[in-house]
């Protein structure tokens, strides 16, 4: 099969091929289709670019590792966001254990965040509205990750309810719920910047 | 459903604001990076089940309980008078032995037959015959036929073991002397005079009843 063919392939009919063929071509358009997309998944729910960047290429590996395991009656897109959760997940939990002793404790006063200055490439720093954007993100991170998962895959990613109940594993009904009360969240949590 | 879109106007702003977030892209080396990975092997291998058990994070503490609940059931148990210890108790000796034709007899050893010869006189004062086809007077089984009370008792044995509860034809295991059921029945051996002497006359009364009833 052709560079071109390949290309005009659907997601699933590239999984497939790479299942039955082990065609690294069909791996390689996957991978430029979906790296954006993770990337910016995974950074709105994580908060940091290099772990994001981790997970994500974790969950392209995992795909070329287990591409057996995907089954044609599931959408290629909710696997590998399901992967990708998944392990931006676990990362969370890791951070949070490795975090027992907060570097929060320093700060000058107990209600506010002392941060320490990050020198590293951030994407949201090089643009006109960086200072809003880290804004929201601070925000983002401190709505609970349920709530946060969810309003990122529907707002963010514009993912349908039925695909984010699969990528989930919930009903459609507690998917609608969790993205409401998500976003209540966030807007109590971006009061000052909406009334500017 | 209603609901949930009075909910979505009433987040409109927070919707647009989202929507709104510049899009984050992977960096420029990524396929590069992945393929590199990919490649090497250098990414993080899946440890198997068995390793994931047998992390010193998880076998330690469960190697520790079991132990300790070992301790606990021991102390328990030596405090415990009803229970006797299966170590210290003796092995059951068995009564007789029998078997089947199959079993292999053991070739007779001359020092070992005559060694067992004399601890059998010793035991039986008479050493005892081995069983055969046909029949035999209680008083030739046990070296009783002067005696003329027991002799016409009319008691007799067949030469098959018809005590015995395995199937098909038995005999006796030879270990190089001749033993039988009589041989290894202790009890009798450990009669005394006075006491066959009272069983003989129960039993001559015995017989003597039957022969009234008879008549």
């Amino acid at each position: 099969m052709t560079d071109r063919n390949l290309s005009d392939l659907s997601d699933e009919e590239l999984i497939l091929e790479f299942q039955k063929n082990n065609t690294e071509r069909a791996f390689e358009i996957l991978v430029q289709r979906y790296k954006n997309p993770l990337t910016n998944f995974v950074f709105r729910y994580l908060g940091d670019y290099e772990s994001c960047t981790d997970v994500v290429q974790e969950t392209m590996i995992k795909v070329y590792r287990y591409k057996d395991t995907y089954q044609s009656i599931a959408k290629f897109s909710t696997w590998i966001y399901t992967i990708a959760g998944n392990l931006a997940k676990t990362e969370l939990q890791r951070r949070k254990r490795r975090t027992i002793l907060s570097i929060n404790a320093f700060g000058k006063d107990n209600d506010e965040n002392y941060e320490i200055p990050d020198e590293n490439y951030r994407p949201d720093t090089i643009t006109d509205s960086g200072i809003k954007d880290e804004i929201i993100q601070k925000a983002f991170l401190k709505v609970s990750e349920a709530y946060r998962k969810a309003v990122i895959l529907r707002d963010i990613q514009e993912l349908s309810y039925e695909e984010i109940a699969d990528i989930m594993g919930i009903t459609v009904g507690t998917v609608k719920s969790r993205i409401n009360r998500g976003r209540a969240q966030l807007q109590k949590l971006l009061k000052g910047i909406h009334n500017e | 459903m209603e609901n949930f879109d009075e909910n979505s106007q009433q987040y409109s702003d927070i919707i647009k604001t989202l929507k709104g977030l510049q899009r984050v892209k992977a960096p420029a080396n990524f396929e590069a990076d992945l393929m590199r990975r990919i490649n090497t092997g250098k990414y993080e291998k899946e440890k198997s089940l068995w390793e994931k058990f047998l992390l010193p994070s998880r076998l330690i503490p469960s190697a520790a309980l079991g132990l300790a609940a070992v301790i606990v059931f021991f102390v328990l148990n030596i405090n415990s008078a009803q229970l006797e210890n299966p170590l210290l108790m003796p092995p059951r000796v068995r009564d007789d032995v029998v078997a089947t034709k199959d079993v292999p007899v053991i070739p007779k050893d001359e020092q070992t037959s005559t060694e067992n010869e004399k601890i059998n006189k010793e035991a039986n004062k008479k050493p005892v015959p081995f069983f055969k086809e046909g029949t035999k007077t209680y008083a030739e089984i046990h070296g009783t036929a002067g005696d003329s009370d027991v002799s016409n008792l009319g008691i007799t044995f067949t030469g098959e073991d018809t005590e015995s509860t395995l199937p098909g034809n038995t005999s006796m295991v030879s270990f190089g002397y001749p033993i039988n059921k009589s041989g290894l029945n202790f009890r009798s051996n450990t009669m005394t005079r006075e006491e066959r002497a009272q069983l003989q006359m129960m039993k001559k009364k015995l017989i003597e009843m039957m022969r009234q009833l008879n008549k």
